[in-house]
Formats: structure tokens, C-alpha cells, sequence
């Protein structure tokens, strides 16, 4: 919600203002309307019904006033009487804000007139009240009751701005010499006059500034909630503090305009439209694009196969339970409801640190007291004892009686002295979906490694957007970013509304302003991301080898026996060189065994896979094949310093072949039992010394 | 809300993480049957109550997945095979066979006689047969998963049987089934893995040093429904882009959702009036206002409003308009941890983690940002565009450390929260001033001592279930069952006020004592000027009646009690009865007398 607002412009529309001056390429009048575009197509766009333009001209050829019986108030012009800003009339006043032939029309009783029309529109209502004039001011003003009318200015809480065209700015030192005495002492009467109502002289230079500024829609706070924050049993003949709070919104994601269907397809061209308004100022006729959507219900028998449309006040809602749907009438829905109580409650006190800010959910708001001196003692004592114990509060929320509870974290936030909470929403068991990944990958060249991690500590270290090398102006802060896409649309809208035949320009500089790494920076770590440049390879998409047999096909092209060959085993020997690496087989365990065992990291794989190897091979009664294995796998033990290991399977064994786990064979067993018996230690010494042979 | 606003879609699209379907294999045999000791009730129970807090869990989180229950050594059979008995199909569960599950946890004793064990040998070889036949016929398409519940370490009779059991065994394998045993202890001794299944389970995992893998003993049972959660894995990413270093250094991630309210849902229409309960499908069609016809696609284009005007865009135009280019990750620069304040935070932060699709090396130097990151206390801002058509962001990159738990059974993963940033048009201004002119001596120590007695040690997300949520599926259950609406909900959420009492009572009564009306009779110096002279009269004229009524519910109770409430009520405006109503929490919609029922309702109830 924001205020409502009434604002009039005062616009200078004198002989003068035809004019350029100083060497500018623009009249004055061209100036003047530039904030003036600026300042009513935020109006128009924001679409609010509570934000009303009135605009009044002066030095004008027509009159057009309640006051116009006067002599003092002719050449003045209400062209625009106070309403909300409509684009099609806009258009309309624009084409008449023109310089006129005469130099007559009194400032000051411009802005009569204009507040005239204020106090008529506003009433006693509550209205928040500007008048903008825009002048030269060239030509005759009469000044002569100006403390009166500067009174009810005042009084009436009407907001004066007056943007001066080549005015002197005190606060920049910008003066302008060569202007005529006549617009220099009527400068310097209009600044007594705007002192006196309390409102502000601008000068075009500095307001120039202010044009195709970002438009930030700024929200009246309001309250989401008013109710109590609990720490213990509130109510109940225990010991309990409670606060009266109320919760504000700190953060909500701003949506971008929103579109509304328009039926394309219908009769009425534009031109003749636009023409029509022009001429009667009619509202349009928006039924005739109007776009509804109906919405049907239908059911179909089960039985009959027959489908006929249902009204929808005959149905119900229906809940899936598992495959279950359970339809519960509208009057049935509340037992739906927890019986919950409204209002903050705090569960417990975690430490700071133990709460990674990427657990919060949902925006943020901001809790403050209201009510008396007590309840602000307490909620301030509360917010610095979390301060000081490095503590947030975790609390249960209900936002209304028989709402769903929702887990809030409250934490303690000061600005300009001022101490507030924070609450966010964490979230609960359900809303954790726990995958797990394995862990992250590392370089396994120790020193590739360190390289790589040096380049990346200079490049963390040197693109660091606080430090005073980085360019950004104003630095990058979230609160100097803007909403990419509504402000993208604002700025088109406004584009194809105004200027439909031009060319669409390019997003506003302050949108992309942070959306790239500033250049310098990046020029400064070129060699560190040469390094991890480095790391990194593009990986030729190896196309699978059906893909080009398919190709050939498609091609048309004939396919020679000995193509039809390479392509079959190609297939064939991949595989087989990929199991001859992986895995102990089974077919030929000595083989596969003494092939993994010459990768630097494949002794552990090939132990305990020979193991399994040799016991599948046993319960088989395969009896030569698992003997020769069982000898591979007792030398490589001793070569590989695993004689342990290797005793303790073998005792292992030689027990489960015995007790019948595995099936006896009485060869295999006075064979595992003789020579394959556990290592001795002097087989170990035997075998080791002459370390280079083997 | 703007249905055609693709970030608006964004948000509510499902990811889908993949269905799975679940079936417990549980053996049946005088050794389950016995109770495991004074405390712990048979292993056959243990094993089914297990299954149904499974299906209980998983009917909310995942209501798609398929779940069943297979017995076998039973002497009844279900179907054509002998001594096995389909407890609960392989299918969607519903109501009824939750139903039927659930009591089995609650009345065993008296089911205990269906699951009479038989006497003569069961074929293991069968049982997985079976197991992998109702795989292939109702969960083709799902992660499937199977657990094999047993105290028998010895199922193979000879050799035959063994062979056939281990090519079952690699048949369930090539199906793409997943089989985790659990090893329970017989009476008599330990489970022995090595005498028959040291081979088995080198099949079923593929490698021989599985000990870690398989769950032995009783008390394994129970840790079963976290074991089942943690072997979660993501089906498909969120997004896939490429992160942009600078100089065009690029690595390829992919985006996961770990963290994403869940809410009950209404999801369908029924038609109650006819003979039979009946789901009605929803129709919507777009016509023209005027003539009422049927719109083409082609036909309906968007309009913004300007100035009452409508400024009309074809609706690919728009697309293009609110384009910034193809999604991406571009790294603008770093700042410091602290930069980033409480408040900014906007919806769950998305997980990213480094793939190799078509650059090779980018886990490496992901892994190289992330130990920087987190060594050197800092974040990442980039630009980010998470799809085409997506609207941008800036977001900050947080490291997440390493084995933080977020859950018992869950530690949070390794790698890089993104957190989007809020932009100035999204930070809402500080309402009025919360401070006191004064504190009283001692309140913030007193306090503090509050603090240190409910201290907790840290936020774990597993602790709190949604009450909201576990009511609803409760009360779901009872009404599809047509039982009584349980009365036995417990909310887990709502403090522990006895401990809180017991443990901090004192404290609390001291705070209130510092801080207390009566200690605040200093009069309070008046800050602001006012111009208006009415303003501050009618300000306390407002806080007079506030006061009247904020004082407490007893004077209402005693107004009522007076019988003067109701006309009491009647002087009062609507925003002031709206004022009490809110204080209160109370619904304060209506007309006026719809505001004073409703606080004489509630004052009545006190």
C-alpha cells in the first residue's frame, strides 16, 4: 500500500520558453518537459488509482480557470484537471504543451489556481499534496500578497518544488551570470517565496540527473500481523514474558508488471480508437479485447462411458492419501485445521554460528513492540540479550487462529541504534529432501594440486568487490541492484506506448550495471585463470558407435564387410580391455589378477576381489583353476608385503572348507592345507631381498 | 499472480525426483516369531511396524512411489507360491492397506496366527523369484529397491539351491534392483555372513568388502527408516549450466533443490451428487468477452496496462524481452561472509555441484573455489540465470562445510548453496521506532539469563516434523477409513513448557519484575511536535479506548458477566472493534455485528 498522492504540475508555457539558451540544443520548454515525461510515465505505469495529476498552465493564449473572472488569473490554463493519470489524455495534453505567442499569465496566481483545485479535489481527506512548477520565469510576477498565499501553503501541508531553468545553485557554485536583471529578480523572489511555503528550488541540472532513474515502488510499511511473542506457558498460573509485537515485511520479491490477455482478433483497429479518444475523451470500450476464461467441470460415468459437465458448487475438494482421494465437503474442511493459538512462541535459544544463512526458506520481516514503555523495555532487553549471547531465538509461528504453525528463526538486527528482530522461516523435516553426493573431486598430483589452489586463492583474493580497485560505482551492494526483469518491462512499456515506431533500446544501464566481473580485476588475475584454465579440457563427444552405423545407413552409402568388422569388434575389444582392468574374472583369475595389481592403486581391489574369485571358484568345485589363483594370490601377498593378510584367509578357509561351508573336496583340502598353508617368516625373507628384481 | 509469467511457473514446476518403489521381503520362522528380549518385541513385528512408518512417511513426501510387504516360510500362501504371503501389494499405497499395516504395529498377537511358520524348507531361490516378478510387473519404470529381512544365515539346503539362489540374485541385479539385506541375530547365535552370504552380497553390491554395507543385528531394524531415507539420490538436476570464472574459464554444474516447503494439497474435484463418488476434470477455455466465442492461441495476445491504456505484445515478443541471455553462473567477485546481513533472503537457496559432461577438470576447480571459499570466510556473487527464460538474479555462492548434519540420518552434502540476493526494489523500509526512552537497570542481564536456561544446541531440521502436515494425513486416514478423528496429535513444535518452567521460571519472574509498569511512573518527555493540537488529543483519545480494551480479557469477561458487554460493544467503531479483534488474533472480517459476535464468542469460551 502507499499513500495517496495528488500532484500538480505548474508549467511555464510563455513565448520564452521557446527559446534556446545558453548554447543548448533544446528550448527551455524542452527541458522543462523532459522531468515532466520522466515523472508522469512513472504514473503511468504504476497505474494507481490513488495517484492523481492535475496540470496548469501559464502564460498561455487560452484561459481556462474557476477564477477567470479576475484579471489576474487570465492566461491561465487548468488543462488537465486533477484525475489519475489516463495515457490516451496525456497524449492529448501533451501535443498542447507548446510554447504560446504571449508573455502575459501571472506565476503566483498559477499556483493559486492550482491550489485552488487541490483543496476542491483533496477535501479534508488525507492526501499527500505536491505542486511541481516548472518556469523560466521570464516576465511579469506579481508578488505582492505572496505571505499569504506562502500561509496556506503551509497550513494546507502542500508541498512546494519549483524546477528553475538556468537558475543559480548555491549548493554546487554553478551560477549563471549572463541571465537579464528581470529573470534574475524574479529568481530571487521566487526563492522567497518557495522558502516561505516551505518547499524546495531545483535546479535543471540536478534534476537532470534524476531522469530514467531506476523507478522503485516504494511500500507503505503495514503490518501482516499484530498479536504476542511468548516466551513460556502465556496464560497458565506460570512465569511467562510476553511482548505485543507486529510483524512488517523486511524483504518480498518484487513481480514484474502483470499482463493481462488481450483478444488480438478483435474488431476495432487501434488508429480509430486512439482517434476517437482524442476528440471525446472517452474511456475505451476494453470489453471489446477482453479476454474471459470459462471454467468447466466434467464428469464421466463409469458405467455408461458418458461425460456430462457437473456445476461447480456440487463439488468437493479431494485429498490424495497415497492412491486414496478423500473428498471433503466445503463445510468439513475446518477439521482439516490444527486448534492452533496465534502469536509468536520461542522454543529455545541456538548459538549464532550454528545457523548457515542458507537454511532460511522464505523473505524476511521485521518484528518491532507496540503499546507502551513496558513492552518496548522488555523487547529491547530481549533483542540485546541476544546480542550480547550470540544467540537467535527459535520460535513457532502462527499467523492467525487455527493457522498452520510454521518454524521461525528470530534474529536480533540494529540499524541507526534502533533494535528490531528479524524472523525468517526455517524449514521442517519434510521440507528436507536429503540426497546425498559423493564427495568432491580433487586434483591427485600434489603438485597440480597446490598450482591450482594458489591461482585460485589469487583470483578469490583479487576480484574482491570491496576493495579499491573495484570499479563499480556505487559499489555493489543489494540495495543499489534492481529487479532485472520488472524494471526491463517498465522500460519497454513505456517505450512502445510512447514511441511505438522506434527501435527498442537496450536494458537500462543500471540493471546490467553489476552483471559483469569488473574488466581491471579481471586483467589482474589473467594468469591465475590461465592456471585453471589449465585444469580444464573440453571433452571430444565421443559419438556412440551405433550413431555413425546409423549415419551410414541414412546415407545410403554401402557398408564393406571389413567396415562391418572394425565397427563389431571394436565393440568387442573395448569391453574386454575395460574387464581386464575393472575386475578379477572369473575365467581367467590369474590373468585379470596380475593386471589390476600393476595399477599403483589397484592392490586392495585385487586382493579382495581374488579372494572372492578363489571362494566362488571352490564352491564351484572349479578345483585346478582356484589352486592356480590361490598360489597367484599367496606370491603376490609375500611380494606385496600382505603375508598377513593373507594368512588370515587362508585360515579362514581352510576352516570353512573343513566345517563344510564350502564344499570339501579332499584333493583341494590337503592342497590348501600343504603347500598354500599360511606364510612363514622365512618365506618373507626368502622372497624379499633382492628388492629390483621382481 | 500473472499465470503466463514464466518465473512465476518457475517456482511452482515439480521437480521430479524420481519415483521408487520398495518391497520388504521379511522370512517368517519360529526364530521371528520369538521375542527378541523383554523390551523388544518379535523381529517379524519390528520388521512391519518398520514398513509402515515407511509407507507413512512416504505418503506424504512421496506419494508416488510404490511400496509392499512379501512374507515367506508362512505355511498359507496368497498366490501360486507355496509358504508366501503378499502382505501389501507392490502399489501406490492407500488407505485401507495402510490401514492394514498399521495394525500389525498396534495388535500383533491377535494376527500372530496367520503368520504361522511352516515346517519344511523355503526356497530362498522362489522368494526372489517372486520378488523380481513383481518387480517386473508394477514397477518397471521406478528405482527399485528391495529389503531382505532374515535371521537365517544359512538358506541354501545344497549346492543346487545355492547356485539358483545366487543367479537370482544377479537376476534382481540385472533388473536393476537394488537389494539391501538386514541381518538379524537368531536366538542361538550370531548371524554368520560368511557361511552362505559372503557370495551373495558380492554379487548384489558388486564388490567384496561390503561389511560396511550390511546391517546386522536387531537394533539395525530400527535405524532401517533412516538407512532408507539417506540412500536418497537426486533423479535429475534442476538446472544445468556453466559456471562463468572470467576470460571465459568455464566449468559445467548442475542445481538441485535440497530444501522446498511442503504443503498439503487439495488434488482433485469430486463430484458427490451422483450415485457414486466421481473426479471431475477441470476445463478452461478462453473466450472473448463480447461475443463469447472460443479463442484461438494465435488470437490472444498479453497487454500491460498503461495509464489505463493497454500496450499489447505478442507473446514471443515478450519472451524475448524479458530475456538476458542464455542461463549461466558468471561470477562477478567476492566479499566477505559478513556482508551478507540476516534479512536477505528471499526462498530456499538452490545446491550446485560440478559435472563433467564436456569439460573435463571442472570438479577440480569447483572443489578448489569451495576450500577457498570456506578457508578464507568468503562468498561469491554472480549473475545468475538458472534457465532460459528464467528470470535473473544476483546470488550469493555459500560454501556449505563439511559434515554439517541436517538431519540424523542426513549430513548435508559438500558443495555451494545459491542464495538470491534481494534487490532494492524487493527490501521493504523499516517500520517505526522499536526502542525505549529508557532500560531498567539489570533487564538485559536478567535476560540473558532467560537465554542461557532454554539454550538449545543447534537448529536440526529432522527434529521438527510439520505438524500441519502430519494432521492432515492423519485426519486424511482416519476420514478414508471412516475411523474417529484421532485425538492423540502430538505438536512438536509447541515448547516444552514444563522444562522451560522448571528451568527458567525464576528468571522470567525476576525480568517481569525489573520490567514492569510500575517501575516506568517517570514521566515520559514528549519527542515529536505536533503541529495539528487536535492530533494528540485524538491520539489519546484512541489510546484511552485501546488501553480499555487491551487492558485484559478479564474486563471484558466482567463486562459480559454484567451483561453490558454487548452494548459496550455497539458504541464502539468498527476500526476500534477490528483493533481488539486483531490484538486477539481473531478473525476481524464483516459487518459490524459479524465483528461483535465474534468477540462475544470469544469472550464467552474465557
Amino acid at each position: 500500500m502507499s499513500d495517496k498522492e495528488c500532484t500538480v504540475f505548474v508549467i511555464d508555457l510563455g513565448a520564452d520558453m521557446g527559446g534556446c539558451h545558453h548554447g543548448r540544443q533544446r528550448t527551455d520548454l524542452e527541458l522543462a518537459l523532459s522531468y515532466f515525461q520522466d515523472q508522469i510515465s512513472r504514473k503511468l505505469l504504476l497505474n494507481r488509482k490513488t495517484d492523481v495529476v492535475g496540470i496548469v498552465t501559464f502564460k498561455c493564449d487560452e484561459t481556462k480557470n474557476d477564477l477567470a473572472e479576475q484579471e489576474a488569473y487570465w492566461n491561465i490554463n487548468v488543462m488537465y484537471p486533477i484525475q489519475t493519470s489516463l495515457f490516451t489524455k496525456m497524449q492529448y495534453v501533451k501535443s498542447r504543451l507548446v510554447p504560446n505567442r504571449t508573455m502575459q499569465g501571472d506565476l503566483i496566481s498559477a499556483i493559486v489556481v492550482s491550489f485552488d483545485i487541490i483543496a476542491r479535489f483533496c477535501k479534508k481527506n488525507k492526501w499527500k499534496k505536491n505542486m511541481v512548477v516548472l518556469t523560466g520565469a521570464r516576465g511579469i510576477f506579481d508578488f505582492s500578497d505572496y505571505l499569504g498565499i506562502a500561509e496556506q501553503m503551509v497550513q494546507h501541508e502542500v508541498r512546494l518544488s519549483l524546477l528553475g531553468i538556468d537558475f543559480d545553485d548555491p549548493n554546487t557554485q554553478t551560477f549563471e551570470y549572463s541571465k537579464d536583471p528581470e529573470k534574475k529578480e524574479n529568481e530571487r523572489q521566487l526563492r522567497h517565496f518557495v522558502d516561505s511555503c516551505k518547499g524546495t528550488v531545483l535546479v535543471f541540472q540536478d534534476v537532470e540527473k534524476r531522469i530514467g532513474e531506476p523507478l522503485v515502488h516504494r511500500v507503505r510499511p503495514v503490518s501482516v500481523f499484530k498479536g504476542s511473542l511468548t516466551i513460556g506457558n502465556d496464560g497458565e498460573n506460570e512465569a511467562s514474558v510476553t511482548m505485543h509485537v507486529e510483524r512488517y515485511p523486511r524483504t518480498r520479491a518484487t513481480k514484474p508488471p502483470t499482463s493481462s490477455a488481450f483478444n488480438a482478433g478483435s474488431k476495432l483497429p487501434k488508429e480509430d480508437e486512439k482517434q476517437e479518444q482524442f476528440s471525446s475523451s472517452q474511456e475505451k470500450p476494453w470489453e471489446s479485447n477482453a479476454i474471459s476464461t470459462v471454467r468447466s467441470y466434467v464428469v464421466r460415468d463409469s458405467q455408461t462411458n458418458e461425460v456430462f459437465e457437473v456445476d461447480r458448487k456440487d463439488l468437493e475438494s479431494g485429498y490424495s492419501y497415497g492412491r486414496t482421494i478423500v473428498p471433503i465437503s466445503r463445510s468439513d474442511e475446518d477439521i482439516l485445521a490444527l486448534e492452533t493459538k496465534a502469536g509468536y512462541e520461542v522454543m529455545g535459544f541456538i548459538p549464532k554460528a550454528s545457523l548457515p544463512c542458507y537454511y532460511t526458506i522464505s523473505e524476511s520481516n521485521i518484528i518491532i513492540p507496540r503499546g507502551d514503555e513496558t513492552n518496548k523495555q522488555r523487547f529491547s532487553s530481549f533483542v540485546q540479550s541476544l546480542e550480547r549471547e550470540h544467540r537467535y531465538a527459535l520460535a513457532r509461528y502462527v499467523p492467525k487462529e487455527r493457522g498452520s504453525p510454521i518454524l521461525l528463526v528470530l534474529m536480533p538486527y540494529v540499524e541507526s541504534k534502533k533494535h528490531y528482530l528479524v524472523d525468517v522461516q526455517l524449514p521442517f523435516a519434510e521440507d528436507v529432501r536429503p540426497y546425498q553426493f559423493p564427495d568432491l573431486e580433487e586434483l591427485s598430483d600434489p603438485q597440480e594440486k597446490q598450482r591450482l589452489d594458489e591461482a585460485m586463492n589469487h583470483y578469490v583474493d583479487n576480484m574482491d568487490l570491496d576493495s579499491s580497485e573495484c570499479p563499480f560505482q556505487p559499489k555493489f551492494e543489494p540495495e543499489n541492484t534492481y529487479s532485472a526483469v520488472p524494471h526491463r518491462l517498465f522500460q519497454v512499456i513505456t517505450h512502445y506506448a510512447e514511441f511505438p515506431n522506434e527501435k527498442l533500446p537496450s536494458p537500462p544501464e543500471y540493471v546490467v550495471r553489476y552483471t559483469n566481473p569488473p574488466a581491471n580485476m579481471l586483467d589482474n588475475c589473467s594468469k591465475d585463470l590461465d592456471v585453471i584454465s589449465e585444469t580444464l579440457s573440453v571433452i571430444q563427444p565421443s559419438e556412440p558407435k551405433y550413431a555413425s552405423q546409423e549415419t551410414a545407413l541414412d546415407s545410403g552409402a554401402p557398408i564393406s564387410e571389413q567396415e562391418i568388422d572394425e565397427l563389431l569388434n571394436a565393440g568387442i575389444d573395448e569391453q574386454e580391455e575395460k574387464a581386464l582392468i575393472l575386475h578379477v574374472s572369473e575365467k581367467d583369475p590369474v590373468g585379470t589378477f596380475t593386471e589390476i595389481l600393476k595399477n599403483p592403486f589397484g592392490l586392495e581391489d585385487a586382493l579382495s576381489e581374488m579372494e572372492g574369485v578363489i571362494r566362488r571358484l571352490v564352491a564351484k568345485e572349479e578345483n585346478n583353476l582356484a589352486l592356480l589363483s590361490l598360489q597367484a594370490l599367496r606370491v603376490h601377498s609375500i611380494l606385496e608385503d600382505e603375508a598377513d593378510r593373507y594368512n588370515k584367509y587362508i585360515k579362514r578357509l581352510q576352516t570353512d572348507v573343513s566345517e563344510g561351508v564350502l564344499p570339501r573336496n579332499d584333493d583341494a583340502l590337503s592342497r590348501i592345507t600343504s603347500d598354500l598353508a599360511p606364510i612363514q617368516h622365512e618365506e618373507l625373507m626368502k622372497a624379499r631381498p633382492p628388492e629390483s628384481s621382481e | 499472480m500473472d499465470p503466463e509469467d514464466p518465473s512465476f511457473t518457475e517456482d511452482f514446476e515439480s521437480v521430479y525426483t524420481g519415483r521408487n518403489a520398495i518391497l520388504f521381503v521379511v522370512e517368517v520362522s519360529p526364530s521371528m516369531l520369538e521375542p527378541v528380549d523383554e523390551f523388544t518385541p518379535c523381529s517379524l513385528q519390528m520388521a512391519l511396524i518398520c514398513a509402515y512408518q515407511l509407507a507413512a512417511q512416504r505418503v506424504i513426501t512421496n506419494p508416488n512411489d510404490v511400496m509392499g510387504v512379501l512374507l515367506y516360510g508362512t505355511e498359507s500362501s496368497t498366490g501360486r507360491f507355496e509358504n508366501q504371503q503378499i502382505l501389501l501389494d507392490l502399489d501406490p499405497p492407500d488407505a485401507e492397506r495402510l490401514k492394514s499395516l498399521q495394525t500389525y504395529e498396534k495388535d500383533f498377537d491377535s494376527y500372530k496366527k496367520n503368520f504361522k511358520p511352516c515346517s519344511s524348507q523355503v526356497s530362498l531361490s522362489n522368494v526372489l523369484y517372486h520378488a523380481s516378478v513383481l518387480f517386473t510387473t508394477n514397477a518397471q519404470k521406478y528405482e527399485k529397491r528391495l529389503f531382505l529381512i532374515t535371521d537365517n544365515d544359512h538358506p541354501a539346503w545344497n549346492e543346487m539351491e545355492k547356485g539358483i539362489i545366487l543367479q537370482r540374485a544377479q537376476d534382481l541385479k540385472d533388473l536393476d534392483v537394488q537389494v539391501n539385506p538386514v541381518f538379524l541375530d537368531p536366538p542361538t547365535h550370531s548371524f554368520r555372513v560368511n557361511l552362505f552370504y559372503s557370495d551373495f552380497l558380492y554379487i548384489i553390491y558388486d564388490r567384496q568388502d561390503v561389511s560396511n554395507l550390511v546391517s546386522r543385528g536387531q537394533s539395525q531394524l530400527q535405524g532401517m527408516l533412516n538407512m532408507i531415507t539417506a540412500l536418497q539420490k537426486p533423479k535429475r538436476a534442476h538446472f544445468h549450466l556453466e559456471m562463468d570464472l572470467g576470460k571465459d574459464v568455464r566449468i559445467e554444474i548442475q542445481g538441485y533443490i535440497l530444501l522446498k516447503r511442503l504443503e498439503s494439497v487439495k488434488t482433485s474435484w469430486v463430484y458427490a451428487k451422483g450415485e457414486r463418488l466421481a473426479i471431475a476434470t477441470p476445463q478452461s477455455k478462453q473466450v472473448s468477452f463480447d461475443t463469447k466465442k472460443e479463442l484461438k492461441k494465435s488470437e490472444i495476445k498479453r497487454s500491460f496496462t498503461y495509464g489505463g491504456s493497454s500496450i499489447v505484445f505478442d507473446p514471443e515478443d515478450l519472451d524475448q524481452i524479458r530475456s538476458f541471455g542464455q542461463p549461466v553462473l558468471r561470477l562477478i567477485g567476492f566479499r566477505d561472509a559478513s556482508t551478507l546481513k540476516p534479512w536477505h533472503s528471499l526462498k530456499p537457496a538452490v545446491f550446485i555441484r560440478p559435472i563433467e559432461n564436456t569439460i573435463r577438470g571442472g570438479g577440480a576447480v569447483f572443489s578448489a573455489l569451495h576450500k577457498k571459499l570456506l578457508n578464507s570466510n568468503k562468498i561469491g556473487i554472480a549473475w545468475f540465470i538458472a534457465r532460459p527464460n528464467s528470470s535473473p538474479s544476483f546470488v550469493a555462492m555459500i560454501p556449505t562445510a563439511a559434515s554439517t548434519h541436517i538431519r540424523k540420518d542426513f549430513e548435508l552434502p559438500v558443495g555451494i548453496f545459491l542464495l538470491q540476493l534481494p534487490t532494492a526494489d524487493d527490501i521493504r523500509s523499516l517500520p517505526g521506532n522499536p526502542n525505549p526512552n529508557f532500560l531498567p537497570p539489570n533487564s538485559i542481564e536478567s535476560m540473558q539469563n532467560v537465554l542461557r536456561g532454554m539454550e538449545l544446541r543447534a537448529y536440526e531440521p529432522g527434529r521438527y516434523n510439520n505438524p500441519t502436515l502430519q494432521w492432515h494425513y492423519k485426519v486424511l486416514q482416519a476420514l478414508a477409513l471412516d475411523d474417529e478423528i484421532p485425538t492423540d496429535f502430538v505438536d512438536t513444535t509447541l515448547p516444552k513448557y514444563k522444562a522451560i518452567q522448571k528451568r527458567v521460571g525464576d528468571s522470567i519472574r525476576e525480568f517481569n519484575e525489573i520490567v514492569s509498569p510500575s517501575n516506568n511512573d517517570i514521566p515520559i518527555e514528549e519527542g515529536e511536535e505536533d503541529v495539528n493540537p487536535v492530533a494528540p488529543l485524538k491520539r489519546k483519545r484512541e489510546e484511552n479506548i485501546e488501553q480499555s480494551f487491551a487492558l485484559e480479557d478479564s474486563q471484558l469477561k466482567k463486562m459480559h458477566d454484567s451483561g453490558i458487554l454487548e452494548k459496550e460493544l455497539k458504541i464502539l467503531k468498527v476500526p476500534q472493534l477490528k483493533d481488539i479483534l486483531r490484538d486477539r488474533s481473531l478473525r476481524s472480517t464483516g459487518k459490524k455485528a459479524d465483528l461483535i459476535t465474534n468477540l462475544v464468542a470469544y469472550v464467552e469460551k474465557l
